[in-house]
């Protein structure tokens, strides 16, 4: 089975194919050269999936393209797909994330953006309009900015439910909406803000929040990789509990569910927020197949040397595979696929721009 | 009619054109909303959705940077070339005005107190040199009444740092590595001009040649290295 891999870096988007595994990965020249790709979206509700990719140059601005055949050729429209309205007097800086919706509503799109909004799209994400109940919500003018700015990086649209969607924002926290986003309530009970003085250090909101994934088998069940901190949500978002007791940091980026079995997630462990190396400077992925209540490294066949890039936080992916693939790219340029849900790995790009995200679909 | 020369990464947008003719005239703002009328693409590459033109993009109108002229506001003739140019990295700010080297300043701002008390000014810098004045006092003299060795010391290495700081257009964090200094003459009851000569100036050594002057005379010659840190 073909597994196509996107590959969104600093310079660009590189495309990765392989038919089988044991082949080597067919990684393409780099399109969109000299932009900056933080966001790529993989609309499987399609007979072909459409591909969705926010592209920003640092000359010419962000916008956001899309294919329907696997990257032969990128559209995007005149004008621009996605825009700050002018009452708002703000100028969109990047796209973040590009999450398609539910099943029933096979056009309905979201993206989330720099500074931090989040956007919706009825037309397949080709363009977009401004979520006015969470831009005017009363928290906004609160929010912060982590290292890499503000940006809503995590959109969770309920599978079954389409009022409900699920957003991050780094810093600010969780965001929910009940009613296809006209109102947004913060959702971070639980949640610590390490870097806020004590006694202050669960607020309602301003949690920097890194990456939120939703459990396959019960989509009310998330897993959050907050800034120092790994939480579960048993109730969609509305309360947090500690999973991190058993990994050996509880900093990092990225987390992603399995696919299809409920229980299973990965992450990518960095010492701390003052040392953004893997733990022991190992590169190991751990996972947990009992939705966080322990985890095990899983390292066979990635580099045994000292390893020192870190993984952003949509720099991991999984595919729909079974055994699912699972995925990572480094700061440094390296992509590693595994075939067999993690338990072994090989290198299927080298001497990339940073990678800054990976999404992988089987054809 | 104004021409508008599109640069090489964005001839995508305007069909492969390299020169635009836009009727619009006036200001700048109206040939550019002209071009986004035509060219949405190309627009919207330029320009933000405030309108305003993206922090890399530089525009030229006959030559001229429009953020030194008015910019959008800067108006343009009939007849005239609007030139877009990416700017040379994104990453790197628009080059300000250069300013002039204040050597009092870096005097008035870098310096011990006790250094200070000298009474030291900067007479005259160059690309690679600095001349500074020691005052005569008589709190300077030592016994016998002549000027002291210690302060014709402290004016040479004073005086390397305001040369340094000349020749790299502002102060930066150094430190003396090597002073050494020979007193030729006495000086008694005149100023001293202290005149730095960078010998070479590395990325993180500088060498100087101090020569001190009185009344026209060689009085002490210094060498000195520094450590650019």
């Amino acid at each position: 089975m073909t597994v196509l891999l996107l590959i969104g870096t600093a310079k660009g988007l590189f495309l990765a194919r392989r038919d089988r595994v044991g082949d080597a990965w067919d990684v393409s020249v780099p399109q969109f050269p000299m932009t900056s790709v933080y966001a790529v979206g993989v609309d499987t509700r399609r007979s072909t999936p459409r591909l969705l990719a926010g592209v920003d140059s640092s000359h010419f601005g962000p916008s956001v393209a899309v294919s329907d055949d696997l990257g032969g050729c990128w559209r995007e429209p005149d004008h621009a797909p996605l825009a700050f309205p002018a009452d708002t007097d703000t100028a969109l800086r990047r796209v973040w994330a590009i999450a398609p919706g539910p099943a029933a509503e096979p056009d309905l799109v979201w993206a989330g953006t720099e500074p931090g909004a989040v956007f919706r799209s009825t037309n397949g994400g080709t363009t977009y309009d401004l979520v006015r109940g969470l831009w005017e919500h009363p928290h906004r003018p609160r929010w912060g900015e982590g290292f890499g700015g503000q940006a809503f990086h995590t959109i969770l649209p309920h599978p079954t439910d389409p009022r409900r969607v699920l957003v991050a924002i780094s810093t600010g926290g969780v965001y929910r909406t009940e009613d296809g986003g006209e109102s947004w309530q913060a959702s971070n009970t639980g949640i610590q803000a390490v870097f806020l003085p004590e006694p202050d250090r669960f607020p309602e909101f301003g949690q920097c929040v890194h990456k939120v994934a939703r459990d396959a088998g019960d989509p009310e069940r998330l897993y959050l990789q907050n800034h120092h901190g790994v939480y579960r949500s048993d109730d969609d978002g509305r309360s947090w509990t500690s999973i991190a007791d058993s990994l050996p940091s509880d900093f990092g980026f990225p987390i992603v569910a399995h696919p299809r079995r409920g229980g299973t997630v990965w992450n990518f462990p960095l010492t701390a927020d003052a040392q953004r190396f893997p733990v022991d400077f190992k590169c190991r992925v751990f996972r947990s197949t009992d939705a966080g209540s322990t985890w095990a490294p899983q390292a066979y066949g990635l580099p045994a040397a000292p390893f020192y890039p870190s993984v952003l936080r949509d720099a991991m992916c999984v595919d729909d595979g079974d055994p699912a693939g699972v995925y990572f790219g480094t700061r440094t340029g390296e992509v590693y696929a595994s075939a067999d849900e993690g338990d072994s790995w090989a290198l299927a790009a080298a001497h990339l721009p940073d990678v800054l995200c990976v999404r992988a679909v089987r054809l | 009619m104004v021409t508008v020369l599109v640069p090489g990464p964005l001839r995508t947008e305007s069909g492969g054109a390299s020169r635009l003719e836009v009727d619009s005239g006036g200001t700048l703002r109206a040939v550019l909303d002209e071009v986004s009328r035509r060219w949405p693409r190309l627009g919207r590459r330029l320009r933000d959705e405030r309108g305003e033109l993206r922090r890399y993009v530089n525009v030229y109108v006959d030559g001229e940077d429009c953020r030194m002229l008015d910019g959008q506001e800067t108006p343009v003739p009939s007849g005239a070339e609007v030139q877009v140019l990416p700017s040379v990295a994104g990453g790197s700010a628009p080059a300000a005005a250069a300013e002039v080297f204040d050597g009092d300043r870096v005097l008035a701002e870098n310096f011990a107190p006790w250094v200070l008390e000298l009474g030291l000014s900067v007479a005259e810098t160059g690309p690679d040199w600095a001349t500074l004045r020691l005052p005569w006092s008589d709190r300077l003299a030592r016994e016998g009444g002549a000027l002291s060795g210690q302060a014709l010391m402290a004016a040479a290495d004073t005086a390397t740092v305001i040369a340094v700081s000349a020749a790299r257009g502002g102060f930066v964090p150094m430190t003396t590595v090597q002073l050494s200094t020979t007193f030729q003459r006495p000086v008694l009851g005149s100023d001293v001009l202290v005149t730095a000569r960078l010998t070479k100036l590395g990325r993180t050594m500088a060498f100087a040649d101090i020569t001190m002057t009185a009344k026209g005379t060689l009085v002490a010659h210094a060498t000195t290295v520094y450590a650019l840190l």
